[in-house]
Order: C-alpha cells, then structure tokens, then sequence
C-alpha cells in the first residue's frame, strides 16, 4: 500500500522497491502491482498481475473490476464477458453488473445474448418516474441492438411500447422513419420525416431522405418538394440551396438569380464557397459569372441588381463590395489572380476596414505563389480579438516557412509565460502541429519535423488512453449508445486525416533519412547550439510549470522528452516509418496512398511480397493514379533485375512474385521502359501524370535521358496553357523545386534551369518560386504599404451585424 | 448548404479543432469525451460540403440538485469567415431544444466576455438572454464575464414533456414530475 501511495506521489522507484519487497513477503501484493503496470500503460504486465491476484482472491470485486476495465481497453472482449460474468454472480443487485455483462454480448456481435440479459434485468426493473433519463437511455440502447441485429418489426414494437417512457424523441423520430422506410410503411415514414424537418431544417441528411422516400421522377418533381418545403420553413437555408444542385436551364438561372441576390443583398462572405460546388457542373461556372458581373455593372451604375427592374429597391453601398468579394474568389479559383486582385482592390477601396478582403486578397496571392503574407496580417491587425484570423495568419506564415513570426502572432492567444508552440503542443493543437511538420520538412528541419510527428502521434495515443475512465462512467451513466459509439470511432482512430498527415510526412522524412543520413553535428558549435536551445526550452517549461502546476497529476504517465537531433539520427529509420504505417494500412482501407506509402517503405526494407501486397490492394482501390504506376514500375525494374534482386530472392518468393506480374502488368515479360512509355503517352495534356512518368523515365534511363525528360517538361508546360496549367501551381512548384535540388532530372545545368523557371514565371507572374534571383531579392526588400482606415481612432468592421 | 447536426464522438476531434483555432479558452480530448459522454444529445455542430466543422456547441446540463433542472453552454464557436448564416443562432436553438426534450431544462445559462460586443449582440438581442450577474476576473486573462440565462418557456411548451408543469419551484422540480 506505501507503494501504491508514494507511486501517486510521483516517487516510482521507491514505490516500486517497496511493491517488489511486498510481493515476496505477501503474494496477496499482486493487485498493487497490477495497478502500478497499468498506470505505466504496460497493460500485458498488469493483466497478468490481475490475474495472479485473483488466484489467490477469486471473489475480490474490485480486482475483478479493474481486469474487466483494463479487458475492455484492450479488446479482450472473450475475457471481458467472463469477468462481468463474475462480477454479476457476485452483485446481482447491481444495475452496473447486469448492463456490463449485456455490453459485453454486444461487443462480442451476440445481438440476441445482449437483449436476453437486459430484457432480463428490465423485469426486475420499474422506474422511479415516467421520466427518467437513464432508463430511456436504457431503451433507446436496447433499440439500437435491434437495428444493428436487423430486427426492424422487432424495434417498432419495443418503441412502440414504450414510448411513453422514451425522452429522446429526435432519436426516436429518426429511427422510426428509418424502420418504417424498411418495413414499407412509407407515408408514415414521411410523415415522420417532415416533422424532423420542422425540428431541424438544416439537417441536410433529412432532405436526402425525404427525396427517396417520394421518388421524384425529374427535377420539376423535386423542384416541387422543395418550393412546398419553402413555404413551410421560410427561413430555413438548405431548401434554397438544394435544388440548385439538379435544376438547369432557365429554372437553374431563375434560382441562382433568386439566391444570389438574396445572398449579397445580406452579405454573407461565404457565398462563393457555397456556390462553387456548382462549377463542376457544365456551363454552371458561366451562368453564374454572367449574372454576378451583369450585378456589378447595374450597381455600380445605379445601385440595383438590374437595371430594368424598377421593383427592385436601392441596394446598400455594401452589397457591391460582396459582389466583388465574390467577383475575386471566382477569378482566383480560375487561374486568373491578375483579375482577381483588381476587383478586391475595388472593393478595399470602397470599404478599406472589412477585414476579409485582405484576408482574400492575401489568398489570392498565396494561391498566386505569393507567400509574403502581409494583407493576412493586416487582416489580423483590423480585428485583433479574433483568433480565427490570427490562427489562419500564422498558418500561412507557417507554411511560408516563418516560424518565428508566427510564434509571435499564435502568442497573442496562448496563455501568458509559455512558449506559443509549447502550449499549443499540449493543447493537443493538430492543425499547428501538422501545419510545423510540413514546414520544417520543406526548410529541411527533419528533427523538427519529426518532431512535430512525434507528438501528433503522442496525442492519438493519449487519447486511446482517454477513454479508460469512461468504460465504468458509461455503465453508471447508462449513455450506451454513446459509449458504443466511442468505442468504435477508438478502434479506428488512427484514420482520422491529421494522423495520415503526420503519418506521411514522418514516412517520407524517415525515408529520405535511410537514404541519406545526416551527418553526424561535425560543428561543436551547432552541437552546442542545439543543446542549449533544447535546454532552454526545457528550462522554460519547468519554470512554468512549478508557477502553474504546482498540483500536477505526479501520477501522471510521462513519456520521454522528444530531441528533435535524436530523432533525425535514429539508427533505425525504417523502423519508425513501419510504426506510423501500421494504423494506415489497417484502418484506411480505401486509401491508395496508404498502399504506395507502404509499398515504398517495404521497398527500402527489401520486402517483396509486402510490396506485391500493397500494390495488388493499390490496384483494386484506383488502377489509375500515378504513384501507383511509380510503384509498379519500380517494381517491374526490381524484377528485370535477374542477377541482383531476383536471385536474392528465396525461390518461393520468386515464385509468386513471377506469377502475378500478368495481373499487374498485362502479361508476364514487360520491360520497364515501355511499360512507363505507355503511360506517358497516355498523359498528354495531364501535367501531374506526365510528371510522374519524367521522373520514372529518368530514374530507369539515367542521366543520358534528361534532355529527353527536360524538353519532354518544356513540352508539358507549353501545351498545358491549354489544358488549365494555370490551376496547377503546386504540381509546376514541386516539379521546379525538386529540378532545382537535382531530385528529379540530377544535376541540371543553370542554363536549362534558367530557361525552365523563365517559361514558369510566364506562367505564373506572382509566384515568388519562379522570380529571377534580382527579382526575388527586390522583392524581399520593397516595404508593401497597406492604409488601414482608422476612423474615430477604432477600426470598425463594414457590414459587421 | 451548412448542415446542422447533433455531434457524435467523432466530431469531438474535429470541434477540439475549431475550438483551438476560433477561442482562447480550450480543452483537453477528453473534456470533450466528457460532454459527449455525459449527454450525448446536447452538442452540434455545423459541417460544410468539404465536411469541415466550421462551427460548434458544446452543451452539459448542470447538476444542482438545489436548482430547476438547467443547460449551460460550455462552449461556443464559428468561424469567422462563416457569419452571416445564422450559424450560431441554429446551433444554440438545437441544443437548447434537446436540453428541454432530454433533460427537462427549464433556462439555459452561458458566460460572455463583457467585451464581446457580437456575442452579447446575438444572446441578447437574437436569442433572447438575459444578464443574471457579472463574475468578475471569470476568465484566464483576467476580464470579467456576464453570467447569462435565457428560460426555455417556448421550447417547452412545443417540445417538452406532457403533464409536466414549467413553472416549479427549485427544489421542488424533481418530485413534481408524475
């Protein structure tokens, strides 16, 4: 027991001495144990010393309490219904006892098993009054069995009979429209979903429903839904939207005339991004610029959306800067920045304190290739209570590789005496961690980028950790179908897309450091420098956190500080990538990427059959993308290579690599380089693909094919102005970049260079990648003036409510 | 084409995001496991086509035994470039309709920065709070709060539970019910 005490005390070694020399003189210790070994999270070592105690005290409650909850967390859902089993033999007049041991059937997928226990325990049951919440909860769990069982006559019954006890009636109302959907009772089903409707009009999986239970046979039909449901929810906004999606032709014009004006007259700056799900549509992009320019000239000329329209009243000066506002969004999103920034400068001019036009106008030049961030800052600076604006400033700064600016502006919102970065990392804060370790890999801070990863991948896992406490508070609590819900999203948590970013990023780092490790720091300065740092960061931290959190949890489980120079000098690279692979590879099952991240970390650990597995499983979820076909050539060369890879290879391996190659290939003798010819002349006019495909050519040819590849890219460039290039910044940067760095043609003379970043910068006039060395550096130099409008000494928000 | 749901414990993750980019006051994960554990029906959100949470409430009931059973808000956000739809006003609106209907609530309180002129704007004058008291030094920066209620009467009186009276007395209101 002294142990167990001093363990809370933070004093782990004393304690666990004091465990040690109890278990050898008092086996009954080992329950103490235990609790020790799962505090450290060594839950196997805990397991055991539960089940160790318990030969020795078989009836202890709360021994066999805490191996159920460490069961559970593990997923050793067999031994976690054999232990609520004990434990309900030996408190039977406990509620928590009968509704674990049901849990335990249903986690185990025994749908009947877990209604036969709690149809039992309902027997013994009646409720203190009509309303009593945990009880409904009860029912409504017993419910959802039922439908998960697919026991929908069943479930209709049971809420039936007891609905007068049932509180949740949104629940309720949903899965009655559901059951009665299945059971074809269709208009009843309707009927319910009207009323959830009028609950909650911007549910829009109500809509989606609504629309298959009525069957509508074309868009008049539907359009027919939709004017009825207007006029019943006049204010709701999903029944103005909707049809916009399926109607065309004149009545499309007519809606989006309607809801474009609606919209601009109210200003809401979301517009654009509400409507631009629409451009995808043929001809949808071009109806809406014809009516929103035909707008701006009526107003600008006298101040009504149409000039023919005398019914139409005196628009506010504001609805003019929204129709810019949007003007510009619509010009960016084409390519065309030079259009764009013209018309937010109209609209700056006209109202220079609304702070989303800077906000945009700084987008516009991002997505131009301008990263100089300044309109984000003076968005941030005309609204400086507001941490949206300032988080989506320091994330461009942070993605322009400004670290220590955006510290400075994430600090005007994290608690006073910490370091910005520091307590965002404890906050759990994903997007700044994510966004860091993409800048720190760009400016090759791979320690720091990793970082980064580590700690992203530290707050998964505590979260998993998390939901330890909640297997016994959700039996009290009786919230059932949360908590099985909980459960579930835990078992997958790792899909989620902050940890594929991480993830992927810690891959490629720790791929990128197998093939080329750091040198060791030969600079005893830098050495000492980064020592130093690290040290004042700790130092800092601790000074913190004896002012702040004097009553820390001591208890709390403490894992080993993260040195960024260890992690970029880890001796085992590879091993790293595996562990951040693992959760990818189970639980994203339809992600390509996940395949060829895997495949290429199974390529640098010499895995052939690994590498056969992700690419038949990349095959099946899209045959089409072009990293696979980097794969599949990669592995075609792999191969032809009968002297070196084949004939390491145990013959078995041979074996079954040689018979799949027709399924991967076509046929079972391709030789590289046609195959990846193929490709490349199937990706005329896609300028990704064709990238792709240069570089593989040049990876099998070798240096004598890279004025081939760089004339094959001159080529791609110019033909691509006619494909939409100018929507293809990013891919144009990241081929010019790794040109540059020589990873994608080798050592490329200045020359080629010169005249590839000039055909760039034609391209794209703004983006700061393709400035010649004079520009650039003028560019960095030249002060950009912003007059903010100060107006009785307090900036003021245009259009504000 | 926002679309206004009740929160599952997948969003907890999502609306922990929100939270750190959109108020100074944050949580930990499992703060958020809490509400979303304790009362599964009372937290939304707003999600947009790309499945961003662009906007959140997250709701607890209070347990005062010594009270009318009440909400409170625990937190509330939208992102700034989403105004002007009526976001905030859905989502407070559900919750405060879930809290009558699950819970019984008879007012729902929050806590304003007193300098959050937009905030106070859309309790005040949009959803109908009240001011009940100021706690001064409430936040972690030191700036005072406004204590707000507003009651539930007309969420009650089209979603709250038959034969059970509004009006009771604190105290009082856990007996009455049949």
């Amino acid at each position: 027991m002294k142990g167990l005490i001093l363990s809370y005390m933070g004093k782990k070694d004393e304690a666990w001495e004091l465990v040690k020399r109890g278990l050898k003189n008092n086996l009954k210790s080992w329950h103490v144990f235990g609790l020790l070994q799962r505090a450290e999270r060594k839950y196997d070592e805990a397991m055991k010393a539960y089940k160790c105690a318990l030969r020795f005290e078989s009836d202890n409650m709360q021994i066999l309490r805490d191996l159920s909850l460490l069961q559970v967390q593990m997923r050793i859902l067999d031994g976690y219904r054999d232990t609520r089993y004990q434990l309900l033999l030996l408190r039977p007049q406990q509620k928590a006892s009968w509704i674990g041991y049901a849990m335990s059937f249903h986690l185990l997928g025994d749908y009947d098993g877990t209604l036969a226990i709690l149809k039992e325990y309902c027997k013994t049951q009646k409720p203190s009054s009509q309303y009593d919440y945990e009880h409904s909860e009860l029912l409504l769990y017993m419910v959802s069995v039922m439908l998960e069982a697919g026991q929908q006559q069943a479930a209709l019954d049971f809420l039936n009979e007891h609905d007068a006890n049932i509180m949740d009636r949104t629940y309720t109302k949903e899965v009655r429209a559901r059951l009665c959907s299945e059971l074809g009772r269709l208009s009843e089903s309707e009927t319910v979903m009207r009323e959830l409707i009028s609950v909650n009009p911007e549910n829009r999986a109500y809509y989606a429903q609504l629309e298959e239970l009525l069957k509508p046979s074309g868009p008049v039909e539907r359009m027919a839904i939709y004017a009825d449901l207007r006029k019943t929810h006049p204010r709701a906004a999903m029944p103005r939207r909707l049809p916009l999606d399926f109607l065309t032709g004149d009545e499309f014009v007519k809606e989006l005339d309607n809801y474009l004006r609606q919209s601009f007259h109210k200003g809401v700056p979301q517009l654009f991004r509400l409507v631009e799900g629409l451009y995808d549509q043929p001809g949808k992009a071009d109806v809406a610029l014809r009516l929103v320019e035909g707008y701006r000239s009526s107003l600008a000329d006298c101040g009504r959306f149409g000039e023919s329209d005398p019914a139409s009243s005196a628009e506010p000066p504001s609805t003019l800067v929204w129709v810019w506002y949007y003007l510009a969004q619509h010009y960016s999103k084409l390519g065309r920045p030079a259009e764009a920034l013209r018309v937010i400068d109209l609209a700056i001019e006209h109202t220079p304190t609304l702070t989303e036009l800077y906000s945009l106008k700084g987008q516009i030049y991002k997505d131009a290739g301008d990263m100089s961030c300044e309109y984000l800052k003076e968005a941030q600076s005309l609204d400086t209570a507001d941490r949206y604006v300032n988080s989506v400033c320091a994330r461009y700064l942070i993605q322009a590789g400004r670290m220590e600016e955006a510290e400075q502006f994430l600090g005007r919102f994290t608690r006073e005496g910490t370091i910005a970065g520091e307590h965002l990392a404890d906050m759990q804060c994903m997007w700044y961690l994510t966004e860091c370790a993409a800048s720190y890999k760009r400016l090759g801070q791979y320690g720091q980028a990793l970082k980064k990863c580590h700690e992203v991948e530290r707050h998964f896992n505590e979260m998993v950790e998390d939901q330890f406490d909640f297997h016994s508070y959700c039996l009290r609590k009786m919230t059932l179908r949360a908590y099985v819900s909980m459960l579930r999203l835990e078992d997958k948590l790792k899909a989620h897309p902050y940890y594929f970013t991480a993830a992927r990023l810690a891959i490629d780092t720790y791929l990128m450091l197998h093939r080329r490790p750091l040198d060791a720091l030969a600079d005893d300065s830098e050495r000492q420098k980064a020592e130093q740092e690290q040290a004042a960061r700790l130092a800092a931290r601790k000074a913190h956190n004896k002012e702040h959190d004097a009553d820390s949890d001591a208890n709390a489980f403490k894992e080993e500080a993260l040195d960024p120079e260890k992690l970029a000098r880890t001796d085992k690279p590879l091993d790293q990538a595996v562990t951040f692979l693992r959760p990818l590879l189970n639980l994203c099952p339809d992600s390509v990427e996940a395949q060829c991240l895997g495949f290429d970390v199974y390529r640098a650990r010499q895995r052939p059959l690994l590498m056969l597995r992700c690419l038949l499983k990349a095959k099946s979820i899209d045959a089409s993308h072009p990293w696979l076909h980097a794969c599949l050539v990669r592995f075609l060369a792999m191969t032809a290579d009968q002297q070196g890879a084949m004939a390491a290879m145990e013959p078995p391996v041979r074996a079954l690599i040689v018979q799949h190659l027709p399924s991967l290939f076509g046929s079972a003798s391709v030789a590289p380089k046609a195959f990846n010819d193929a490709f490349l002349a199937k990706s005329a006019g896609n300028f990704v693909n064709t990238c792709w495909g240069l570089r593989l050519k040049y990876e099998l040819e070798g240096s004598t094919s890279q004025s081939a590849c760089l004339a094959a890219l001159t080529a791609a460039l110019s033909a691509g102005s006619a494909a939409g290039i100018e929507r293809q910044l990013e891919a144009c940067s990241n081929a010019y970049i790794e040109l540059r760095s020589g990873d994608l043609f080798g050592t490329v003379d200045a020359d080629n260079l010169n005249r590839l970043r000039t055909q760039l910068h034609d391209l794209f006039p703004y983006a700061r990648e393709f400035f010649s060395p004079t520009d650039a550096a003028a560019a960095a130099a030249a002060v950009v003036k912003i007059q903010p409008q100060v107006l009785n000494g307090e900036t003021s928000n245009n259009g504000d409510e | 084409k926002m679309n206004i749901r009740n929160a599952t414990p997948a969003d907890l993750m999502n609306m922990q995001d929100c939270n750190l980019q959109c108020l100074p006051e944050n949580y930990q994960m499992k703060y958020y496991l809490y509400h979303g554990l304790s009362w599964p029906q009372l937290s939304f959100v707003a999600e947009n086509l790309d499945g961003e949470i662009v906007g959140y409430v997250l709701a607890k009931m209070e347990e005062d035994p010594e009270d009318q059973p009440h909400g409170h808000i625990t937190s509330l956000a939208v992102k700034r470039n989403y105004r002007r739809l009526g976001i905030a006003q859905k989502l407070m609106d559900q919750a405060s309709r879930a809290m009558v209907e699950s819970f019984h609530a008879r007012y729902v309180s929050l806590h304003v920065r007193v300098s959050n002129r937009a905030a106070l704007q859309l309790y005040k004058k949009t959803l109908g709070f009240r001011i009940s008291e100021t706690e001064p030094k409430y936040y972690a920066d030191g700036e005072d709060a406004y204590a707000m209620k507003r009651m539930l009467r007309e969420f009650w009186d089209k979603f709250g539970p038959k034969g059970v009276d509004f009006d009771v007395k604190p105290a009082k209101a856990k007996a009455v019910e049949p």
